[in-house]
Formats: C-alpha cells, structure tokens, sequence
C-alpha cells in the first residue's frame, strides 16, 4: 500500500451519523423559507392582522398562545397558534373535513450584523399568510394562497412554473416561482429564478 | 454552474466530515460543520466554474468554519476523542494506530497532512484551499510526516 492508500484505509472508518443527510436537506429547506420571508417582506403586515381585508388576527393576548384565523389550502379557519422562544410555532387547526392537522415551522432568521435571532410572532404570522406550493399524495402540485387553490402541474417548464397571485382583499401582487423539484420562491415585484 | 445540495451531500459529506473532524476532533463538531457547510453553499448565490471548484469551496468553507467551532465555548464540553475512536470501525489495527496518532499531530498539520493524503490535492492547490504560501504548505507537510515516521509505510 502507499501511505496516500494507507492513510485513507485510516480515515474511512470516519463517518457521519445516518441522519445527517436527511437533517442537512431538512435545514436547507428551513432556510430556504427563512430566506424567502426576507424576499417578502413587502408583503403588508395589513394582510396578517385583523379580520375582514386580513387573513388573520390575535383574539388572545397571552405570551405564547394565541387563536388566529388563516387560510388552509384554500379554506379559511380558526387555528391555535403557539410560539416558543426560539422562534419556532406550531399551529393546530381542523379542515373542512373535520380532520385536525398540526404543522410547525418558523426557526431563526438573520438581522443585519448577520446574527441568528429566533422569528417574532410578527414574522411567524407573516410566514404563515405567504403562497404555499403543496405536492398532493396524488402528484398533484397546488398553489394556495389565502382563499385561492390552484393546480399547477401541467404547468411546469424546463423545470419551473411561474404563477401570478393576487390578494384580492388588498390588490397586493405576488410572483412565484414553482421548481419541480418541491422548491419555490416569490417576490412582490418580479418573478425569482 | 451550481448543483443541487442532495447531490453533493451524498458525493462529499464524508469528505467534509473526514476534513472539519480533523480539525475539531469531535462527532458533533463536525457534523455541525457539515450542515453549516451545506447551508451557507445553498444560500451563496455563486456560479462555480465547474464541480471540482465545488469541492474546493466546500472544503475551505468547513475548515473554516471547524477552526471557530473549535474556538467555541461548546467546543470544550463534548465527547472525549479516545471515547470516540473506540466506537469506529477500522479495518486493521495498523490504521487505528494511525488515525489515533494523526490525531495527536497539531491542528495546522493534520489538515495539510489530510487534504494532501485523505483528498489528494497537491500543494500549490492546499495553499489556495488554505490560503497560506505554498512553503508554509512544505513545511507543514514535511513536519508532518516526519512526526508520521514508522506509522505511514510504504510497501
């Protein structure tokens, strides 16, 4: 053997943990949506407070724990909504169907010195009320966007599809941008790619 | 040109792995040093020349980013090495002894050491990597081996 063969016998006992790849796609995606929310934050805050023109509002008051109203996959709904100090949130809510689902998200974002700080129930809300591209267990990829449910997988091209969105109640405009690899971003002046 | 983050995580984490433990000689170091590494390539908005300017990148950026890990608190509160070499499975005796005594060797030669034997670069390639002369980069390795002596035998 030579000492460059000897040397990597040695070193390829050194592994990482089976679930480190999963974890590095998992945060990846995370990030992805934190940087998403910063493309956003045009986005009015108008659009995640108070009922009526709003998607949601805060009906209690306590530190954690609050009951608002979003929009699921099209459909509008009361969801208990909780926040933990590192930034993350889990949201409760029942469908149309009856069926309560729990989904959690939220996470760090970065201030300007480049910092990690945990998301504020702002920026929770803002995540929350933001298009949400779905992969149905059929194959089917839908676009939702508060009351809007659309189908997009026909649409796609060279690998993306590009929808327009608009909020009806605030006449604000999103653009985004749909990959067929389960990804996608938007912005409220043009489309990213 | 860019690839996709599950792409190259399935070509280099060990390599990164293999390159921010020889630096932090710690499990969960590394491993932390791996996600970073990934994340900070998903999010550099970059057109690489090609894949193996890639692999450079990535590698830097985890030697970079082990030597901080190493200056951190949280460093100095995780598993002891020995505990840790006792888990991994080497083939031979022979490559256990030379893993525990790579180990031993101070931080600024085992990662010239590992990117010329583990990742084959030469040196003018490792003082870009590292971004230090290339006779640093001599030196280093010479020292180096020469600590190395009677453990890498060439056959």
């Amino acid at each position: 053997m030579t000492e460059k063969e000897q040397y990597k016998a040695a070193f390829s006992a050194l592994r990482p943990s089976d679930g480190l790849n999963l974890e590095v796609e998992h945060m990846a995606n995370l990030r992805k949506k934190n940087i998403i929310k910063a493309t956003a934050t045009a986005l009015a805050v108008s659009l995640l407070v108070f009922g009526g023109s709003g998607a949601a509002y805060a009906a209690n008051l306590g530190n954690i724990q609050r009951t608002v109203q979003v929009w699921m996959n099209g459909d509008q709904t009361d969801a208990s909504l909780e926040i933990s100090g590192d930034g993350t949130y889990s949201l409760t809510f029942v469908d149309v169907d009856g069926v309560e689902h729990t989904r959690g998200g939220g996470g760090k974002a970065f201030d300007i010195f480049g910092n990690e700080v945990p998301l504020t129930e702002e920026q929770i809300m803002q995540q929350l009320q933001m298009p949400e591209v779905i992969t149905s267990k059929d194959g089917r990829v839908m676009v939702y966007y508060f009351d809007q449910a659309i189908d997009i997988t026909d649409n796609f091209k060279n690998g993306k599809c590009h929808v327009q969105l608009t909020n009806a109640a605030t006449g604000e405009t999103v653009y985004l941008t749909a990959y067929d690899n389960g990804g996608y971003a938007f912005n409220t002046s043009k489309y990213i790619d | 040109m860019k690839l996709p983050v599950d792409v190259l995580a399935e070509r280099y984490q060990n390599n990164i792995y293999s390159a921010a433990f020889n630096i932090c000689r710690n499990p969960q170091d590394a491993e932390d040093v791996v996600q970073e590494t990934f994340l900070k390539y998903y999010c550099i908005h970059k057109d690489f020349e090609d894949e193996e300017h890639i692999r450079a990148w990535l590698l830097r950026v985890a030697i970079n980013k082990a030597k901080n890990q190493v200056l951190s608190f949280w460093h100095k509160n995780k598993q002891a090495l020995d505990d840790y070499i006792e888990t991994l499975a080497f083939e031979t005796p022979e490559s256990e002894d030379l893993f525990e005594t790579v180990m031993m060797l101070p931080e600024k030669m085992r990662i010239v050491i590992h990117l010329f034997y583990y990742e084959d670069y030469s040196v003018k390639e490792i003082a870009r990597i590292l971004k230090i002369s290339e006779s640093n980069v001599k030196v280093r390795l010479n020292r180096g081996r020469e600590l190395l002596k009677g453990k890498l035998k060439e056959e």
